[in-house]
């Protein structure tokens, strides 16, 4: 008996390596880290699918939370086990180009990468990671990134017989009345003016670009520094501000603690009423799927765009400009780069384009004037969360210049980004690596973020202690960043 | 080798011979501990590389003490190493004696069900990881739907509300208290079962001669207890640098970082977000260090004030 089991059982283990020996021939694979979009989507669906069918190769996918890129990028380096292919900043990728960490794709390129070097060819050779050693190792999107907006609920103006807010004061005022006069009108204290939460940098641009600070960017100080926005001569006026409206409650008091996705669902759920974040998902990829109150077809009868001008007559966003200094980056541990680069080439197809952003036709969505742009969604793919488990939008890389988005994008999206474009915050933008920020980078980030949180709730004297944390991004790096980008900007512009 | 060496060997010898499932039985946690604890060390010797992951431990050129030296020199280091003296001794000071409390307190419960059942209140909160812990305490303490907050509004209260898990001065209170709330209960299980062990003929001996509870409690329970007080203590002590890297990556945010950044927190910033690994290392050693310093020093004193507790 005991002889017929233990045969059994060996029998059992062999036959389990048959499956092993079958896939051994089948597709390449490769791995692909991208960041969630809230939802994570199913292994192997079927967007993933098609993918794999169209670049003969099966794709595994490492989906992070966002904000967690780097933390996950670095525990997978730690391992040894990076991912064949993830997205990578100029400094990030400089690293690991004299790391020999990065694949160069020239070759790649010539045979699979037709799209690519149709639409960025004449970019690539301008990036600094592509001209440290005369290799192609980074590959950017064909399209700039969206501006940040500030959107404000036109339905509760209306209903509080309010004006779409132009200046500090008129935006308080709303905020005010957003807050304490029921606005939602259901008898209810359960509304707030704004929402932010350090989680994110797209919700503070337009309230620091009133004051003419490029959040989260270097900015260039009169006598030709260029520094951290932090050290912005109107920084502190920016904080008097936003200290006001967290005092008088206008402002979520958790912004600090308050996880992005929260943020989000504050706006869904018609708990806040302005809120910064591309319009691209507050009026477009987020409506009406993601709103729990009800919604009209029309999403200018719930939204519109706020352009805030501050005692300085600065208004709007950060400026975006062609991307020189992130893109996608193969590791030189993937086994088939050429997969890899056939993969991102796919992204830039019109059909890849589509399918990444869309899904599966005729499955997930259909086309009613495909000129036009318009589109339905079909079946149970209406619910946004359906579709993204399903692949849609999940994989939407935003590479080609005339991408899926903005061909769909509804006409008041597409009249908050043309408008938004008018108030860019400009700033210096350096596309050559500064040593110090790599080496401090974070830290001094952090340095900021804490400051930044710890000046609007202080009751303490907020002047010294905005001196005590820039004393202290300087001495944790800071003047060493000064000083290098303040000679890299002035080499670059010369 | 000398004659007791030899001595020595030759009875284990012996006994292995004697005894070799025993031994066998041994192996696989002698295995794990070789090739978890023991092999893994030898990464410690990127504390004092130039590590790259590409190039590996030995390829990484050697730097000596410049990791250690521009640790030292960061401020966030030094907050950090401050933050974590002080949350691990309080956490030590407080969490210590909280357990031999509990089990002295439970211990004179004569109702068994109520005893069982107060033991398993106490010990539950253990197997709740961190996480949900912040879950529970950002629901009962957030000041905009928080229970407390929703609670004292209902009663009428409309005065402000602090934000305890936002507020610099309260929040090392809400990292105690949830500590002790969390642990407290589980550390009665080694005091409770030495408590069983203690010979009842002790304390019927002890009443005989007129010895009331207190006096019962602290000449024979407190007294069975010590070298399992001595022997806990020593360790726990060695672990009082590790403040709790889970609670408080958990449960930190940017206003209250300033008292809430730990070694073990900042050795995450160093080397998962900022990818410097080797510093990382040396933080981490550092703490190790001191760690292994304090268990020595407190085993020490141990065996001077009683030479029958201490571990070695």
């Amino acid at each position: 008996m005991k002889k017929t089991l233990c045969m059994l059982l060996a029998l059992l283990m062999t036959l389990s390596l048959v499956p092993t020996f079958a896939t051994a021939d089948e597709l390449p694979e490769i791995t692909w880290m991208i960041t969630g979009s809230g939802t994570t989507s199913d292994e192997n669906n079927m967007v993933l699918q098609k993918i794999g069918e169209a670049i003969g190769a099966k794709v595994n996918v490492i989906q992070v939370a966002p904000g967690d890129e780097d933390v996950k990028l670095n525990a997978l380096i730690a391992a040894n086990t990076l991912p064949d292919l993830f997205v990578a900043d100029l400094a990030d990728a400089q690293q690991f180009i004299n790391e020999g960490m990065l694949c160069p794709l020239d070759e790649f390129l010539s045979d699979n990468g037709s799209e690519i070097l149709a639409q960025v060819g004449e970019k690539l050779p301008k990036m600094p990671a592509n001209q440290m050693d005369g290799s192609i190792y980074m590959i950017p999107g064909a399209s700039a990134d969206f501006m940040e907006n500030l959107n404000v609920r036109v339905d509760w103006l209306k209903k509080l017989g309010l004006e779409m807010p132009t200046d500090l004061d008129s935006l308080y005022n709303v905020l005010h009345a957003f807050t304490y006069d029921d606005p939602d009108g259901n008898g209810q204290n359960d509304t707030v003016g704004i929402v932010l939460t350090m989680a994110q940098t797209n919700q503070w641009e337009n309230l620091f670009g009133a004051f003419g600070i490029p959040y989260n960017k270097p900015c260039q100080l009169e006598d030709g520094t260029v520094t951290s926005y932090f050290k912005h001569p109107h920084f502190l006026e920016c904080i008097q501000y936003l200290r006001k409206l967290y005092q008088d409650g206008v402002m979520d008091p958790d912004f600090a603690t308050m996880p992005a996705m929260t943020a989000h669902e504050k706006l869904w759920s018609g708990a806040c009423g302005v809120y910064g974040f591309r319009d691209v998902g507050v009026t477009n990829n987020w409506y009406p799927g993601r709103y729990t109150f009800e919604c009209p077809e029309d999403p200018s009868e719930i939204f519109g765009f706020a352009q805030i001008t501050g005692p300085y007559g600065d208004c709007g966003s950060v400026a975006q400009y062609p991307k020189l200094t992130t893109g996608m980056v193969v590791a030189s541990t993937c086994k088939n780069p050429d997969a890899v680069v056939r993969l991102i080439n796919y992204l830039f197809t019109e059909e890849g384009d589509n399918l990444t952003y869309l899904g599966v036709e005729d499955v997930m969505y259909r086309w009613i004037d495909k000129e036009a742009g318009k589109y339905e969604r079909l079946n149970e793919y209406v619910d946004d969360a359906v579709h993204r488990a399903n692949g849609g939008f999940t994989y939407w890389m935003n590479m080609p210049e005339d991408n899926a988005q903005l061909r769909t994008m509804n006409a008041l999206t597409q009249q908050g980004q043309a408008e938004q474009q008018l108030h860019a915050i400009d700033y210096p933008y350096i596309t050559s690596t500064i040593e110090a920020e790599t080496e401090y980078g974070t830290l001094l980030d952090q340095i900021v973020k804490e400051a930044t949180a710890q000046l609007i709730v202080t009751k303490g004297d907020v002047e010294a202690e905005y001196k005590e944390f820039v004393t202290r991004w300087e001495n944790e790096g800071g003047l060493e960043y000064e000083a290098e980008a303040t000679a890299a900007y002035a080499a670059q512009v010369k | 080798m000398t004659g007791a060496q030899i001595s020595l060997w030759k009875r284990f010898c012996k006994s292995a011979r004697q005894y070799w499932w025993f031994y066998f039985m041994l192996l696989p946690g002698l295995i794990y501990i070789v090739v978890f604890r023991y092999a893994p060390m030898y990464g410690i010797t990127i504390a004092f590389k130039n590590y790259s992951v590409f190039k590996g431990f030995d390829a990484s050129p050697w730097v000596g003490f410049d990791n250690f030296t521009k640790l030292f020199g960061r401020a966030a280091f030094q907050r950090a190493l401050y933050n974590n003296v002080i949350i691990g001794v309080e956490k030590l000071i407080f969490g210590f004696p909280l357990p031999i409390i509990l089990s002295l307190m439970l211990n004179e419960v004569r109702k068994n069900s109520l005893k069982r059942t107060i033991q398993t209140a106490i010990i539950l909160p253990n197997f709740i990881s961190w996480i949900v812990i912040n879950g529970l305490l950002f629901a009962m303490l957030g000041t905009n739907n928080g229970a407390i907050v929703g609670v004292m509004r209902f009663f009428g209260y409309v005065g402000e509300i602090p934000n305890l898990l936002a507020d610099k001065e309260h929040f090392r209170a809400v990292i105690l208290l949830s500590y002790l709330w969390k642990s407290g209960g589980y550390a009665t299980i080694i005091y409770l079962a030495a408590i069983a062990g203690i010979d009842q003929s002790l304390y019927e001996a002890a009443e005989i001669d007129g010895a009331g509870r207190l006096q019962q409690l602290w000449h024979i329970t407190l007294s069975s207890l010590r070298p399992t007080i001595v022997m806990l203590l020593i360790m726990r002590v060695g672990e009082v640098m590790n403040a709790g890297f889970d609670q408080i990556y958990a449960i930190s945010n940017y206003l209250v970082v300033s008292v809430a950044d730990i070694i073990e927190t900042y050795v995450y910033t160093l080397g998962m977000e900022s990818r410097k690994f080797s510093e990382a290392t040396a933080a981490g050693l550092f703490i190790n260090v001191i760690g292994l310093t304090l268990v020595l020093i407190t085993n020490h004193i141990a065996k001077k004030i009683d030479p029958e507790s201490g571990l070695m």
